[in-house]
Formats: structure tokens, sequence, C-alpha cells
């Protein structure tokens, strides 16, 4: 029933009957204000799609307590069942569906939100394709890893389906899965929301990032109705993460060598943390725990000498396995000076398809670039290429001097059109090559959500044309956007191929530590194939484990060989690996086989090293490798007495080893990540160690 | 208000009851986000946010503690609140009316002669009156819900809108100018 402007001025009455002596004068007033009532119609299609929106993300939401109840693994496979069964049906509906006329070409050209169906249509088929290659490679992997003699300290049952082979001297790379759990495209959610907790409803803590700002949209209800286009590719997951064998326990004197490659990549830190920011545990195969480790920087020695970075080592106590140790490998890289680095001839290849038309992708990426532009100095040169439906060069190279149109041309970017991400690669590496500094910072800087679907060349093709580039003195950074439908697996490969690393920015402040703060670092290359390799003593090692690096274990006579790849180690980069020790019991009795006896020397047994660290690396303008060998000392040091940089490190790797459920976890626990990373925040000025310690408190919440 | 939603005594909302909240309460709480921040994409926003806000925190809804609409609403001024916080970095801002004048609001053209010429009066009031004027005249609550939302007595609700009476009829020459 419609209030009448009668029963406000009684109420009025009642409250103070004095108004009744003005009664003309107030009646005013209330009329006035009653007139001055803004109109605000509510948008129908808005209205609508939102309200599919919510109830789709209820049925999304409610199934979790059954997730947690299950081992994850089970619901992997019944997962890819699922996927398999959903994408046959989606598949077989294409076939029989009225529209199939039409061409290739006819789709793109189409408005953009069929040019975005059509991409779904691409990305079911490519999973389709994924999951039945996934589960051929499953058996192969099984078969094999049947037939191999492995050496393993720690036999377990193991849930069938699960390929997890420990053991085998070089890790393979991972299988492209496709994987229960990532999360949904989030419409509103920038700021993250916290629990109504105690007597009062208190809605949407403030928890979000600082500097980063609540969202505005284009129009919602435009993303709205993109997502329920989105919606039904999207029920069995988009995201793509490729599942890597973890590394597990070697004997010493089986394999005395271990050989990886760095890793100075941190984006999986920053996708762990969209995921806990938004609920939710992250998929254990989003977690790279290396990835989690390197997000950090660590007080290690500066460089002093002839080689670019210097390094360090430190024995303590495992914290998970207090009869293991943990040894920290600590890798930095020289720091420059913004002044004394080589001018850049930077590309910005945007990716402006219609995938990219949200607040946290397109506008975040605008932001991010705006920075970095503002970085730029009068010798460094900047071109914009953006590809969509077509590749385009927006913005020829220009000097950094220009600050001004280089932000006029990012600020008019818009998104739309599906994606072919290869020619815009090319494009992009033309016009790097076209603008070559000898002697400078040659670099690509891919910004995508990483859906390549139409592009003419295949996966294998783009690799190849990375690969090739890198060789010409090209290197590729990546930068991942958004959500929902991110291909992490892709944009790492793509990167690591291409001397490059790969960063995913979730918002500004992230854009600010990897491009302003970090930007020496994610663009300035000191040395390129930097290896390890450690040999550890078996008269004081038993078994090892490398945590993490899972996809970059190299065989141990890649080691010299200058012609495999490595990582790139920027300018001020710090890189930590932890390998968990099990100390040797007493003498080794020799290893006899039928052809081959293996005994340990008496000199092990006599020194107090407990292994030899190895490195190699190249400097960015050579093909010759420089290598640097060290012996370690063994040491007993409680974990209390340890570094702070080793408690830290330990801490977030043991975080790691909780969410990426590994089956080498043993005692690890929320509680004392927590309790260790708390006693090593050092001096945290950026607030990021701090910050870790609120997400560990959220993953507790969440997994416990 | 109505008070369509019985959820009994048992805690949290089934996905039917969910539904009759969102139906029932959509257009109630978009335009009282909107006349919070006088800007559609700003309000949709906001509102799909106090939404998915209720969703996420559906099993945790205690009707013991309070009604639905209270709660939404709470939700909803919540966000707006921390909008306007978070993008001005400043605490004194509780929406759009705090703003001043003389920038830019970023409210939609079809409404910025009329939030302009509201501006003069409402920017006088404090944000709780401001609050009770959209919820009571605008909005057209009863007091009891009124109260329960902002976290006051029903008594100090009226006496508050009987205050802003008092105020606004004072500048009534004002506001004559404007409407007239």
């Amino acid at each position: 029933m419609r209030m009448t402007i009668k029963s406000i001025l009684n109420e009025l009455y009642e409250i103070d009957p004095s108004f009744k002596d003005r009664e003309k004068e107030i009646e005013k007033t209330v009329k006035k204000l009653m007139e001055s009532k803004i109109d605000a119609p509510i948008d129908n299609n808005f209205k609508q799609s939102l309200k599919k929106r919510l109830l789709s993300e209820m049925g999304k939401t409610r199934p979790s307590l059954f997730k947690r109840l299950l081992k994850p693994r089970l619901i992997l496979s019944f997962g890819g069942a699922f996927a398999v069964l959903a994408v046959l049906l989606v598949f077989i509906l294409m076939q029989t569906g009225p529209q199939d006329t039409r061409t290739k070409s006819d789709l793109i050209s189409e408005t953009s939100t069929n040019g975005r169906m059509e991409k779904m249509e691409n990305k079911e088929m490519q999973s389709l394709e994924k999951v039945i290659i996934t589960e051929t490679e499953e058996k192969t992997v099984i078969s094999r890893l049947d037939s191999s003699t492995i050496s393993d300290t720690k036999s377990k049952p193991k849930l069938s389906g699960e390929t997890d082979g420990k053991g085998g001297y070089k890790d393979e790379p991972g299988k492209p899965d496709v994987l229960q759990g990532g999360d949904l495209e989030e419409l509103t959610l920038n700021y993250q929301t916290e629990a109504f907790e105690g007597s009062g409803y208190n809605p949407d803590g403030s928890l979000g990032s600082e500097g980063q700002t609540p969202p505005q949209y284009k129009d919602l209800s435009n993303l709205v109705d993109k997502y329920n286009a989105k919606k039904d590719a999207e029920k069995f997951n988009t995201e793509e993460y490729t599942k890597y064998r973890e590394n597990g326990f070697l004997k010493a004197i089986d394999n005395p060598l271990s050989t990886f490659s760095i890793d100075v990549d941190t984006a999986s830190y920053a996708n762990v943390r969209r995921f806990l920011s938004y609920g939710e545990l992250p998929p254990p195969d989003a977690v790279r725990i290396e990835e989690l480790v390197n997000y950090f920087t660590y007080d290690y020695p500066e460089p002093t000498g002839e080689h670019p970075f210097a390094f360090a080592t430190e024995i303590s106590a495992c914290p998970w396995e207090e009869s293991h140790k943990l040894l920290l490998i600590g890798l930095q890289g020289r720091k420059m000076e913004l002044a004394s680095l080589p001018p850049s001839n930077l590309v910005f290849l945007i990716d402006v398809s219609g995938s990219m038309d949200e607040p946290e992708k397109l506008g975040l990426l605008k932001k991010a670039f705006g920075l970095l532009t503002e970085q730029m100095r009068p010798n460094d040169r900047v071109a914009i290429v953006v590809y969509a439906g077509a590749a385009g060069l927006v913005l020829p190279s220009t000097s950094g001097e220009k600050k001004r149109d280089i932000l006029a041309s990012l600020d008019k970017l818009e998104a739309g059109g599906s994606t072919a991400g290869s020619e815009g690669i090319q494009l992009a590496y033309e016009t790097a090559a076209n603008n070559f500094l000898q002697g400078g910072n040659n670099r690509v800087i891919l910004a995508t959500d990483g859906d390549f679907n139409v592009g003419p060349s295949s996966e294998g093709e783009l690799v190849r044309l990375i690969e090739e580039k890198r060789k010409q003195g090209i290197y590729l950074t990546i930068l991942g956007f958004g959500m929902g439908n991110y291909k992490d697996s892709k944009m790492e490969q793509l990167a690591d191929k291409g001397n490059g690393n790969y960063a995913y920015i979730d918002n500004l402040k992230e854009a600010a530590k990897v491009l302003v703060k970090e930007m020496a670092g994610t663009l300035f290359t000191i040395a390129k194939d930097v290896k390890l390799q450690l040999e550890f003593n078996p008269a004081r090692v038993d078994s090892y484990r490398l945590i993490g690096y899972s996809n970059r274990m190299l065989a141990r006579e890649d080691f010299e060989d200058d012609t495999k790849d490595a990582g790139e180690l920027g300018a001020g980069h710090t890189v930590t690996a932890l390998y968990e020790i099990v100390p040797a019991k007493g003498y080794n009795q020799p290893t006899e086989l039928k052809y081959q006896t293996t005994k340990v020397n008496e000199q092990a047994y006599a020194t107090d090293d407990i292994v030899t660290l190895k490195f190699r690396y190249k400097k960015p303008d050579s093909d010759t490798s420089i290598p640097i060998e060290v012996a370690v000392r063994d040491e007993d040091t409680s974990l209390h007495s340890a570094s702070v940089n080793f408690r830290f490190a330990s801490a977030v790797a043991e975080w790691g080893l909780i969410l990426s459920q590994s089956e080498y976890k043993e005692n690890a626990s929320y509680r004392q990540v927590l309790e260790l990373a708390r006693s090593s925040l050092g001096y945290d000025e950026e607030g990021y160690r701090n910050e870790f310690v609120s997400l560990v408190e959220e993953s507790s919440r969440l997994g416990e | 208000m109505q008070e369509t939603i019985s959820t009994d005594s048992k805690k949290g909302l089934t996905r039917e009851e969910f539904e009759h909240v969102y139906d029932a309460y959509i257009d109630k709480i978009y335009s009282f986000i909107y006349y919070k921040t006088c800007n559609r994409e700003t309000a949709e926003d906001l509102t799909s946010q106090t939404f998915l806000n209720v969703l996420q925190n559906r099993h945790r809804f205690d009707p013991a503690k309070g009604s639905i609409p209270v709660w939404i609403y709470r939700i909803a001024r919540n966000l707006v609140i921390d909008f306007y916080r978070k993008k001005r970095s400043s605490v004194d801002i509780g929406d759009v009316w705090d703003i001043p004048s003389t920038e830019d609001v970023a409210c939609d053209y079809q409404v910025k002669e009329q939030v302009a010429e509201l501006k003069v009066i409402l920017s006088k009031l404090p944000p709780e009156q401001r609050d009770i004027v959209i919820l009571r005249v605008w909005q057209e609550l009863p007091y009891r819900e009124i109260a329960r939302i902002m976290g006051k007595s029903e008594a100090a609700c009226k006496m508050m809108f009987s205050r802003v009476i008092t105020k606004l009829k004072d500048a009534l020459p004002v506001m004559a100018v404007l409407f007239m």
C-alpha cells in the first residue's frame, strides 16, 4: 500500500505535537521531500541475469561439503569423467544444432557476443581433446611406471588412477588435465567478503588489498549476459592447470645427482591468493610450491665478484618431519639501478578479445601498463600491438619520452572479438625485431587471460616461434590477468620457452610489485640458462627430495649441455630452493646388481660435506656456460636457531605442501606454518609477509 | 515492508528461500543503493555484491538475530560506505551526498540536475538523517525495520526524522527556489 503524505504527517504530529501548529509548512516540506525522490528504475536484464548467475553460483558452491569429504584425487577422476560426459553431450548437441551451416568466418564476423560464443565452442572442443589426451597419457605413464624400478623410501598405498610416480630420475613433463574446482567468473568480487560472525551481521570487511579500488563496470548487464553465454561451458571448468608429478625421495646412493633449472616465476602465489580471496581453497594443481617460495625476497648476500649472482646455503631441521633435514639454497641476483640498465625496446602485446572485457582484466591491465610506462626513460622504446579478431599495431615504437602518447594509446584500448593470439605474437616479434636495440633489453610483454583459440597455428608452432625469437635475443614476459577461464598451463609454458618470466596480476598492488618495484628483475636478464646440479654425499644423505620445481627437473647430462634451455635470473631477483633430506644412518652397504656394484668411497665418510653444489649460467649475450662449484658442510642446527630466511621459506613451503595436498606433507599443519611465519616476518617493508600470514589464516579457516 | 519470507526458526536459506528473497528485495535494494550512489553501474555492481554476500553467507543467516530485509539492507548500506571509503580514502564519506558538490560525483546524466539540487539540502544532513529520509520517505519502510537497519530504537529514528523535517522546514525558502 502506498504511503500517503497523511501517514507521515500523523507520525510527525505524534512525535512532536507542536508541528501541528505549522501544519501547512510541514506538509509542504514533506511533500517536497517525497516529490524529490530520484527515479531509480532497475534494468530488467540486469535483474534477470543476476538472478540466474546467483542461482547457478548456488548450485556450484553447494557440493563443497561433499567435496571435502572425498579425497581430492578421487574427485579429479569423477570430475574428469563428468567433464568427458558433459563435453560429449555438448559435442552431440553441436553436431545436431540448427546453425551449423555457418562457416567459421561467418562466426567470427558476427557480433562480439557471438564471437565469444564461438570461442566457447572452440574451448569445449579443446577441453574434449585435453581430457582424451589425459586419459591416454595417464595409461602410458602408469604402464611406464609399472615397468620401471623405482627406489623409494616411502611406499604408500595409492588411489587408482593416480599417476604420481615418485622417484624416476628425470621428472617427466606434466600432463594437461582438466580439473574440478576452478571458480566461475565473479562479477562483483573485487574486494573480499568477510564472514558474518558473532551477533551482528557485518557484511563485507575491508580486507581488500590497499590501492585496489572497487570495481567499475562499463556495463554490468553486458557482463552478466556474457557470463550466461559462458556459463554452460564453465560448468565443467575452463581454468587449466597442468598436473605435475611431485618429486619423490631418491636414494643418494643410486641417484647422487639432482639437476634442475631455476624458476623465478611467482604467478602461482598471486593465483592462490585470488582463490583464497574468494573464499575457496585453490585446486591442488594450481599450487607450485617454488613459485610460492619465490614470491618473497630473502636477505641473501649480495654478489661482489665476477659472477652476476651470489648464493647462500643453510641446513636445519625439517619443520614437518623432525627426523629429516632441510637444505636451503638461495640465489641473489645483482641489483641494478634503473639508470644503469640497458635501454629497452618493449612491445606491449595486449589481448583485447571479448573475454578480456572486464575490469579485472583489461581495466587492470591498462593501469598496470600505465605504471610501467611511467618508468620509461627517453632512450627506451615502447610499441603496442593488440590482438583480437585480427592483430594490429596500435602504437608504433615510440620513445619513452612521449609518455602521454603511450598512455593515450593504452587508454583507447577496448575489448571485443575473438582471440588470434599467435598472429599477435608474430606481429609483436616483428615489431620488436624492426626496432632491435643491440645490447639492449628487447622484449615482448604479453598480457592476456591466455585463451588462444582462433590463431592459425597450433600451440606447438607458437612455442617454436617463441624459441626461435629467443635465440635472436628477443625475450618474452607474460602477465596473466583475470579468472574463470584462466590458462595457467599454457602461459607458463610459453614464458619458459621464451627465456621469459610469468607473473599473475590479480590487483594493482601486484602490478606495482611486478612492474615497478621489481621491474629490473622482471625485464632485465642478468644470467640465462641458470642450472643447478647437486651431488649428494651418500655417507651423510640416505635420500633427498627437491620441494617443488617439478616441471623444472633436468636430466643429469643436460647440466653441461649448453644447448639445453633453463631459467633466467633477472636483476635483483632472489631464487630459493629447498631439499628435504633423510640423513644416512651408519654405513652404506654396497649395492650389488648383476653387472655393477655401487660403493661409497672412504673419502665420503671422511668429509663433513653433505652435498656439492654446482651452478652453470650464461651471460645474457653469450652461448657458453660458466660453471661454479662449492661444497656444503653438514650441520645440526635446530629450527629455532635457523635464520629468518630459512624459517620463512620453510613456512611457505610447508603451506604449499598442505595446499597442494602433497603426499609428503607428513606433520605439516597450518598452525605450524603460522608459528614459523610469525617468527620470521623480518623487516617486512612492503607488508608481503604479513599478507602471507593472513592468507594462511584464511586457508586454515577454509581447510580445517 | 513486506515480510514474505518465512524461514521458521531454522538457520540458513534454501535455494527456494534465496530465490524468494531475491525476488522480494532486489528492486528495493537496488533503488536504496541508487539513492546513495546516483550511478547505475555502481548501483548494479553493489547490488550484485549485496546478493552475492547474502548467498555466500546464507547458511549463517539466523532468523533469531534479525529479519531478512534488515540483514540485506545492512549489507547494502555497509557496501556503499566501503565503496566510498575505498575510493576516496576518507572516512568521512558515507554516500554520494557527502562528496562536495564542486567535485565530479560520477552520477548518471539523467539525474545530474536533480542531484545537484538535492545536494544543497541533503549534504546539510548528517548521514544517518539522510538514511532516514531515504528509508522512510523514498523507500517507505516502517520505523520498526528502519530502527533495526540503523541499529537504533524506533523512538530515536522517529525523533531523528522530526529533526530532519524541522531542519528542512527552516531551509524551505531555499527549497522553494529549488523545487518550484
